[in-house]
């Protein structure tokens, strides 16, 4: 790519999405993180999770252009503090008086306070993904979400509630429903993702993975989501480009079983190693295909959140 | 007077993705960035420039501000990195200001681990910690009687004596009552609220009643210095805190430190209950030695436990001290002994000296 181009040709011998953080530079950064969060007693945590994730985005780039990481320790430190003290907290004691309340019939209080916490988990992750992307620059433009999670949530509850009630044979709708309410969200520098009429669910691939998962100890779910990750690739667009996505099931099985080994021997230690290889996975498996318009691409006005991924942070969802 | 250095650079305004090639100048207040035409892109004051890391060249952005600036000429970027501010004053202030945390964080922790739990203990209502003394013998008592056999009023009696030596030396020592659990493993220990506990198996393995003084005698010097209830609010602490540690970094490791130096105060308590010991059984005229054989009978039940990782110091620096004690008095009659080893119901025969 020249300075001053307007217009970006794909050439397929060139890889436009990548990743070249190395394990090493990072592994020092976690354990620095680890000394100086001790040090501090916890104080140190969110800035510390803010130097992995510059380094993992300046690491990562398309077309050439890195990402730019601009939140900052504080805006997390206070998202965390805000929803200690404003979800929490109260969530906790109203269980308790409910559970007071209706001694006869204890329990409910536990019950609706769990079930309103995994509630907010999935309102959690939305909004954190929110934040980051809010936080995200490429070529001096940034990304953003354009709802505040709770459709999201209630589709993903409604959904997983219908999941568990047939013992996991809707899931394919299921994360058809995910999906459209997820990504048509993202706006990436300027322009929005567009999640096609022909994204359907995987009947056929899910039904034989069903049928397969006891004899295969859960295995077979790896070869559906390696297909579900594909077809989602092949129906989303971006500024006039298509996804495309080449992820195998052995592949995926692997990433899993590597990243909870990592987890199990080194005691949550190197969980942010763990997300290093998921993410240089998907930086290998995804590319883009198609021209792209430099100068179509604007930026779009978005709230600055002063604070970040509170939920999230509170209800330990997500490494990176 | 400004010195110009000009060259070459990619820009992104922040507007669009296209980049703009632009010449960069470096003057004594700022960067300034022209496009092809000449006009000013960019004047970014040198005091505000941050470095950012990745891609190719040296990055540069204006504060938290959008736009990028992206220098690709090896010799251009030596020099405008050169003139960036804050590489050694940032690195400075980072070093201060973690210092200073980690200092603060020490302090908190040095008064949450050693300071706060003896204060704090002082202005706990004595119902509180008899509540939880109360409620730990409930949840031991489900799974051993308590035993009131022959011999109760022979081990009160034993316990008030010891008590009364207390108060003779400190005023503010506090009730406290003697539980006999039917045990068989040979244990005995302090709970919250002035509660003491033996087992059967400890009486049984006493090669006489002396030992059985010196064991109470123990576990009054703990009662009366509240290690118990300090343990309590120590713990709660140290919980605390590794919460605070372990929400950020994950690291269920650092349990097993602050386990290391719970124990390590632990021991110190123990050094100062026996010390107490020593006391109360010189107070009574009783003698030391029959303490120190039942310590050494036990031992061999402690395993291979290293002393590091050990509640106790060593039996053999324990032994000593107390065999230092020389009192030649009984702290009860045979009759009385006898009863006492009867307190469970069945008499368990005196184990050889």
């Amino acid at each position: 790519m020249k300075a001053g181009d307007r217009i970006l040709d794909h050439t397929p011998s060139h890889r436009r999405i990548r990743c070249i953080a190395r394990y090493g530079r990072l592994l020092a950064i976690v354990l620095g993180n680890l000394l100086l969060t001790v040090i501090t007693l916890g104080l140190y945590a969110p800035w510390g999770r803010v130097r992995v994730r510059r380094y993992l985005w300046s690491e990562t780039t398309i077309d050439g252009e890195p990402l730019d990481y601009t939140g900052t320790g504080g805006e997390l430190l206070r998202g965390a503090i805000i929803v200690l003290l404003l979800v929490f907290l109260p969530l906790v004691l109203a269980q308790a008086l409910v559970d007071e309340w209706l001694l006869a019939r204890r329990g409910i209080g536990q019950t609706a306070g769990g079930l309103l916490l995994a509630f907010l988990a999935v309102v959690g992750t939305y909004r954190a993904m929110r934040y980051r992307l809010r936080r995200t620059l490429w070529s001096g433009l940034g990304a953003t979400m354009t709802e505040g999670g709770w459709r999201y949530a209630a589709i993903t509850f409604l959904h997983g509630l219908h999941v568990a009630l047939t013992l996991g044979l809707t899931l394919p709708a299921f994360d058809s429903s995910r999906a459209r309410a997820w990504y048509p969200t993202m706006w990436l520098a300027g322009a929005p993702l567009r999640l096609d009429d022909g994204f359907r669910p995987l009947w056929r691939r899910w039904l034989l993975c069903w049928l397969l998962l006891v004899p295969t100890l859960g295995v077979s779910i790896a070869w559906y989501r390696a297909a579900f990750w594909r077809r989602l690739a092949d129906h989303l667009q971006w500024a006039g480009q298509r996804f495309r996505c080449d992820a195998r099931g052995g592949g995926i099985l692997w990433l899993v079983v590597g990243n909870l080994l990592i987890g199990l021997l080194s005691l949550g230690l190197l969980a942010p190693l763990a997300a290093l290889r998921s993410w240089r996975f998907w930086c290998r498996h995804v590319e883009l295909e198609g021209s792209l318009d430099l100068v179509a691409l604007k930026a779009v006005a978005g709230d600055r959140e002063r604070s970040g991924e509170g939920l999230a942070s509170m209800l330990d969802v997500d490494a990176v | 007077m400004s010195t110009p250095s000009e060259q070459h650079a990619r820009f992104h305004d922040g507007v669009t993705a296209r980049p703009h090639e632009v010449v960069v100048e470096a003057t004594d207040d700022a960067l300034v960035a022209r496009d092809a035409v000449g006009t000013v892109r960019a004047v970014w004051p040198w005091a505000r420039i941050r470095r950012l890391g990745g891609g190719t060249g040296l990055r540069l952005a204006l504060g938290h501000a959008s736009p990028r600036l992206t220098i690709l000429d090896p010799q251009l970027a030596a020099t405008v990195a050169a003139r960036l501010p804050g590489a050694w004053p940032l690195r400075r202030r980072w070093a201060l200001a973690t210092t200073g945390a980690a200092l603060t964080a020490a302090a908190v922790a040095y008064l949450t681990v050693v300071v706060l739990p003896g204060v704090a203990i002082g202005h706990v209502p004595d119902a509180w910690t008899r509540a939880l003394g109360e409620m730990v013998l409930r949840s031991l008592a489900a799974d051993a009687s308590v035993c009131e056999g022959p011999g109760r009023d022979a081990l009160d009696g034993l316990t008030a004596r010891l008590l009364d030596a207390a108060r003779a030396r400190r005023a503010d020592v506090q009730q406290a009552k003697l539980v006999v659990l039917d045990m068989a493993l040979p244990n005995a220990f302090a709970l919250p609220g002035g509660i003491l506990v033996v087992t059967r198996g400890l009486i049984a393995r006493a090669p006489a009643a002396e030992a059985v003084a010196g064991i109470l005698a123990h576990e009054v010097g703990h009662a009366i210095e509240h290690h118990p209830d300090e343990g309590v609010v120590r713990a709660l602490g140290v919980r605390g805190l590794l919460a605070l540690i372990g929400a950020g970094s994950g690291a269920e490791v650092l349990g097993y430190g602050a386990m290391l130096a719970l124990l390590r105060h632990s021991r110190d308590q123990e050094r100062e209950a026996d010390e107490g010991a020593v006391r109360l059984l010189a107070a009574i005229g009783a003698p030391g030695t029959p303490t120190a054989m039942l310590l050494e009978r036990l031992e061999p039940d402690q395993g291979d436990m290293p002393t590091i990782l050990s509640t106790h110091p060593g039996a053999a620096e324990r032994a000593e001290r107390l065999r230092a004690v020389t009192g030649e008095a009984p702290v009860m009659t045979s009759k009385a002994w006898d009863e006492v080893r009867r307190v469970c119901g069945a008499a368990t025969p005196s184990p050889r000296p």
